[in-house]
Parts: C-alpha cells; sequence; structure tokens
C-alpha cells in the first residue's frame, strides 16, 4: 500500500503537476504528502559569485520555498491528506533520494527533466528525475509534460 | 619555448571553455607550467601582471561587498517599481534603467544578485511572467556595466593597461551606450508586450510596497554613501590628478573598513572573491608567455598586413570578433589577450588614433556578452536564479531574443565608432546625446501606447 508519498517540488509546472497526482493517489490509499525542495543553488553560479553571496541567495530562496510550500501544505491539508514539508540545502537529487530513505517513503513522485542538450552541455544542468530514477530506492512516478 | 608557450596558452583556453575545471585552476595551472618551465622567470611574472586591475578589484569588491548589505539597491528597485505606478511595461523598463545604472558603478553580477529578488518578488504580486523583466535586467546590467572604467572587467583592464581614465570611459562611450540601451529596451518590450499584461487591482497592489522597509541599516546606509561618493569622486579626477585608479578603489575601501567595522574586517573582507583574484592573476601569466615568445606580435603584425594598418577596418575586426567570441566564450581571457595585441598594433605601425581600437575592444567585449545565456557572468547568476525559483529560462529561448538585440547594439556601435574616427570631440558627444535624447522622447508614445494596452488587454479579456 502507499501510505508515505514524497512530492519533489521546483515550483515549475510539472511539479505543480506532481502535487495534483500526490493528492489523487494519497487520496486513494488515506496517505500522506511530503513535499520537498533544495535551495541549493547550481553549481555553475559559484564559479562567479562569493560563499556569502550564496548564502543570502539560499536564505532569500528557502524564505521564498517556505511560504510557497506552507501555501499547498494547507490546500493538501484542506482535502483531508495529512501533509508537511522540507526543505533541505543539499543538490536536489541527492535530497530526494537519501530523504526519501531516511523516513521510509513508499513512492516518490518527480517531475521530468525541464532542461534540453544545450543546458546540459553549457550550464552542467543534470537531469534530476533522471538521477532520482537511477537511485531511489523506492518506486518513482515521473510527470511528463 | 614558442610552441610550449603557445600549447600552454591553447590548452588552458579550452579547458576554461570546457569548464570542466574551474576557471581559475586551469588559469593558475597554466602559469605554473609557464613558469616550471622557464618560459616566465619570476621578475616576468611580477612583470606580467596587472596589479592596478588586481586592486582594483580588489577594492571594488569590498566597497561593494559592504554596500549591498545595507539594502539601497533594493530599495531604489522597490522605488523603481512604485514610481511606474505597477504598470508591467513601465516597471520593466524601470528596473532596467535601475540595473544599467547600477552596473555601471557596480560590478554586474552583484547588480543582478540584489535586483532580480526584487524583481520575483514583484512579478508574483502583478502575476505577471518574470522571464522577460530577468532577460531585460541581464541585459541592462551589461550595457550599463560598458559605460564606466569600473562597470565590467573589460574595462576595469583595458584602463589599467593603457592609462585611459574614468572620464576617458565616461566621455567616449557613456553616449552611445545610453543609445544602445534605450534601443534594446524599446526591441524587448515590442518583443515582451504580450507577457506583459496585468489587471488594475493588482498594479495597485505594488503600490502597498515599502520601500523603507528594504533598509536593513541606515547608519551603514549614510558611511557606504559618503565613502561611494567619495570613491566617485575620486575616479572623476584621477586622471587629472595622475593617479592610478586602484589607489582610488582601495583608499575607500580601507576608509569604509575603518568607518563600518573598526573591530574585525574578517567578514568585510570576505566579499573579495578570490577566485577572481587569482583567475586573473593566471591569465595576466599565460597572455604573457605568449607575449614574451612573440606570439602576440607575430599576431599583431599579420592583423596589420590583412588591414593594410589602417584603422578602421582594424577597429570593425576588433568589433565583431570581441561581439562574437565573447557571446559564447568568458570576456575576461579574450581581452586579456587583446590588449597586448592591440598595444603592439600601436608601436608597429597602426596609423592614427589608436583609442578607437581600444573603444572597439571595450564596446564588443563587453556588450557581446550579451548573446547568450553563458556569455557573461550575470547571465549566468541569474539564470541559477531564476532556475532555483523553477523558472526555467532555457539556452534558446535567452538566445532567439537576446542575440539578435546584441546584433542590432553591436551595430550601434559601428556606426558611432565610424563616426568616432572622423569627428572625435565635443561634437560626437553632444551629438550623440542629442540622438540619445530625440530617440527617448520618440520612444515615450510608444512606450505609452504599449503600457495603456498591458491592462487594456486583461480587462477586456477577462470581460
Amino acid at each position: 500500500m502507499i501510505k508515505k508519498i514524497l512530492v519533489a517540488y521546483d515550483n515549475g509546472d510539472k511539479a505543480k503537476k506532481a502535487v495534483e497526482n500526490a493528492i489523487e493517489i494519497a487520496k486513494g490509499s488515506n496517505g500522506e504528502i511530503c513535499l520537498l525542495s533544495s535551495v541549493k543553488m547550481p553549481s555553475f553560479i559559484t564559479t562567479v559569485t562569493t560563499p556569502d553571496m550564496i548564502n543570502d541567495l539560499q536564505e532569500d530562496t528557502r524564505k521564498y520555498f517556505t511560504e510557497v510550500l506552507k501555501e499547498y501544505e494547507g490546500k493538501i491539508a484542506g482535502e483531508g491528506i495529512k501533509a508537511s514539508f522540507v526543505i533541505l540545502d543539499e543538490s536536489p537529487g541527492k535530497a530526494i533520494v537519501r530523504y526519501a530513505e531516511k523516513e521510509n517513503f513508499d513512492l516518490i513522485i518527480i517531475g521530468s527533466a525541464n532542461r534540453g542538450t544545450a543546458e546540459r552541455i553549457f550550464l552542467g544542468l543534470g537531469s534530476v528525475s533522471n538521477y532520482v530514477l537511477q537511485h531511489a530506492k523506492c518506486p518513482v512516478l515521473i510527470i511528463k509534460g | 619555448m614558442y610552441l610550449f608557450a603557445i600549447a600552454v596558452f591553447l590548452l588552458t583556453y579550452a579547458v576554461i571553455v570546457s569548464e570542466k575545471v574551474h576557471r581559475t585552476i586551469a588559469a593558475l595551472l597554466g602559469a605554473g607550467l609557464l613558469a616550471l618551465s622557464g618560459v616566465l622567470s619570476v621578475e616576468d611574472a611580477i612583470h606580467y601582471i596587472d596589479w592596478n586591475t588586481l586592486g582594483l578589484l580588489i577594492g571594488m569588491m569590498i566597497i561593494v561587498g559592504i554596500t549591498r548589505n545595507t539594502g539601497v539597491f533594493e530599495y531604489m528597485a522597490v522605488k523603481a517599481a512604485k514610481s511606474a505606478q505597477g504598470n508591467p511595461i513601465k516597471i520593466m523598463m524601470a528596473m532596467a534603467a535601475v540595473t544599467a545604472v547600477t552596473s555601471a558603478f557596480l560590478d554586474n553580477v552583484t547588480t543582478v544578485l540584489l535586483i532580480v529578488p526584487v524583481t520575483l518578488a514583484i512579478t508574483r504580486q502583478l502575476k505577471v511572467n518574470p522571464v522577460p523583466f530577468l532577460i531585460a535586467e541581464i541585459i541592462a546590467s551589461n550595457i550599463g556595466g560598458t559605460a564606466t572604467l569600473i562597470g565590467d572587467p573589460p574595462n576595469i583592464m583595458i584602463g589599467s593597461s593603457t592609462g585611459l581614465g574614468f572620464m576617458d570611459f565616461v566621455v567616449n562611450l557613456a553616449p552611445v551606450i545610453i543609445i544602445v540601451h534605450i534601443v534594446t529596451i524599446v526591441i524587448l518590450t515590442l518583443i515582451y508586450r504580450k507577457h506583459l499584461t496585468t489587471t488594475p487591482e493588482l498594479q495597485k497592489s505594488i503600490m502597498t510596497m515599502d520601500e523603507k522597509q528594504e533598509i536593513k541599516d541606515s547608519h551603514l546606509l549614510k558611511q557606504c554613501l559618503i565613502v561611494l561618493a567619495l570613491t566617485i569622486l575620486g575616479f572623476i579626477i584621477h586622471q587629472y590628478i595622475h593617479m592610478e585608479s586602484s589607489v582610488i578603489a582601495l583608499s575607500g575601501a580601507s576608509l569604509l573598513l575603518l568607518l563600518s567595522c573598526r573591530e574585525d574586517p574578517e567578514q568585510a573582507l570576505h566579499a573579495v572573491e578570490w577566485p577572481v583574484i587569482f583567475f586573473f592573476t593566471g591569465l595576466f601569466l599565460i597572455v604573457g608567455g605568449i607575449e614574451k615568445v612573440g606570439v602576440i606580435e607575430a599576431i599583431a603584425r599579420f592583423t596589420i598586413d590583412i588591414t593594410n594598418g589602417l584603422l578602421v577596418p582594424a577597429s570593425m575586426l576588433i568589433l565583431w570578433i570581441s561581439a562574437i567570441a565573447s557571446a559564447f566564450i568568458d570576456n575576461i581571457p579574450f581581452v586579456a589577450t587583446m590588449i597586448p595585441l592591440i598595444k603592439d598594433m600601436g608601436r608597429l605601425g597602426m596609423s592614427g588614433d589608436i583609442n578607437l581600437l581600444w573603444w572597439a575592444l571595450s564596446l564588443g567585449a563587453c556588450l557581446g556578452g550579451n548573446g547568450t545565456i553563458i556569455g557573461a557572468s550575470a547571465n549566468v547568476v541569474v539564470c541559477g536564479m531564476a532556475e532555483k525559483r523553477g523558472i526555467p529560462i532555457t539556452f534558446i529561448s535567452y538566445m532567439k531574443v537576446a542575440f539578435p538585440t546584441m546584433l542590432v547594439s553591436i551595430i550601434i556601435c559601428m556606426v558611432y565608432l565610424l563616426f568616432w574616427y572622423q569627428y572625435h570631440g565635443w561634437g560626437l558627444i553632444i551629438g550623440t546625446l542629442v540622438i540619445g535624447a530625440i530617440l527617448y522622447v520618440i520612444s515615450i508614445p510608444l512606450n505609452n501606447f504599449l503600457s495603456k494596452n498591458a491592462t487594456a488587454q486583461k480587462t477586456s479579456s477577462k470581460a
């Protein structure tokens, strides 16, 4: 039975869909939903910024996600589903896999990659969903387009 | 020796471009190889490092690092949005103007780091797509940075090695930069006009934002503003009192350290980006290596041959090559290489006022960075910040808008440089400013028309 659902939330459109899907599944199984966001800045911007700036940015992002995720938490709870959220400062892929394992989640829901080949080559942005798919120890549901 | 220096240079460049290894490590490794192999002696190394550039960078990093904590730039951004009455198109223009002016005095990365969070807050409140705003800010930061000696690293390097002063940059570049900025922003509003719509109610919500809340430390702010004013005054007069720009920046930094953190400078000194400083140091040595063995001189001779020693073709060549190159690779190593090259071209008998080539290099290298999302540091940082908020700015979507806009800006510069060659002096400066003013006046009714549509469209679609 799928009881504990972890939704990887990055504020993108697919992540918003992922939340909707999670609600559907949780309703059916009487499960609970946890939203996870990472505030770690992509490594390509650290080459041109100081650690101080990165800290400021991450703090700022944390504030932002706390606001957004609280709103979602309320919305999900409004559907009668137990909801929580967590904000980590690890790189997104690792954060999701590690947290899912530590807290014994039954399912990870994540949006498919936002980026194409150009970004992979020029900005070193890998696909988080791909990483999670390869490394997670529990079922993974990938939301496409 | 000759081939070894070239090999080290090319290899280092390749590694920097590939970004497999951090650019600072790549540059230091290359420099290390040149020193170990004896291409450069310790004396050579000290000679080739441009200490004035390093001093100016460090001084400005300290001043900006302390000032950014005061919240003054966020204050300006909110104020700008409110003065635009919450109209999205006018906000975009106002934010772009604040970005351009700020980045003329601060480095571009700091400028966007401060302005982007405010932009995201405002666009969220207006429920408009933030991407047009972010792209306008990226482009404005690179344009604004071109206007002064301290605005962008290429200018710092050019000024430092040629003795061109702060006012030389302002007088020769700022007028054309004003034109480029106005034209670019008009193009962007035309491209994005459909995205920039909101409702009157949301517009009003912007007016409830309080810019005063952005000021975090008003005591520190006063100290910073005094030091900034003194430093800029110092820059304005430095070339007339024969003082290096680094002396001004470092004196300003020392004064601000004294005023703001008498006891412990540790935190304030964290603002110095050592990876950047070491990157410059390594680059100066690698370029010094190929300069010493005579490669730069050979290329200079070749360029003089193909341009027949004529200044105008050489300047056009430099403008376009630097623009296209800077769109794809880091403009800092490019400019570091071009500087000794242009110096040699001057020495080997380019006829006429060689400053034309310096302005071509500065305009090409700084504005070219707008071409792609990886063209300049500010672009990358904004892209990263947006990415984190789930607002992907893709490589292609950015380039489709920015690359043609960049080409337009280079064409404007090309025309300007041709005029500069013929008539440089006060006539040209005033003429350029007048054209800028005319363009601005023409753009007002156009923008008013567009911004009226901005609210009308949304209301009618709602009704």
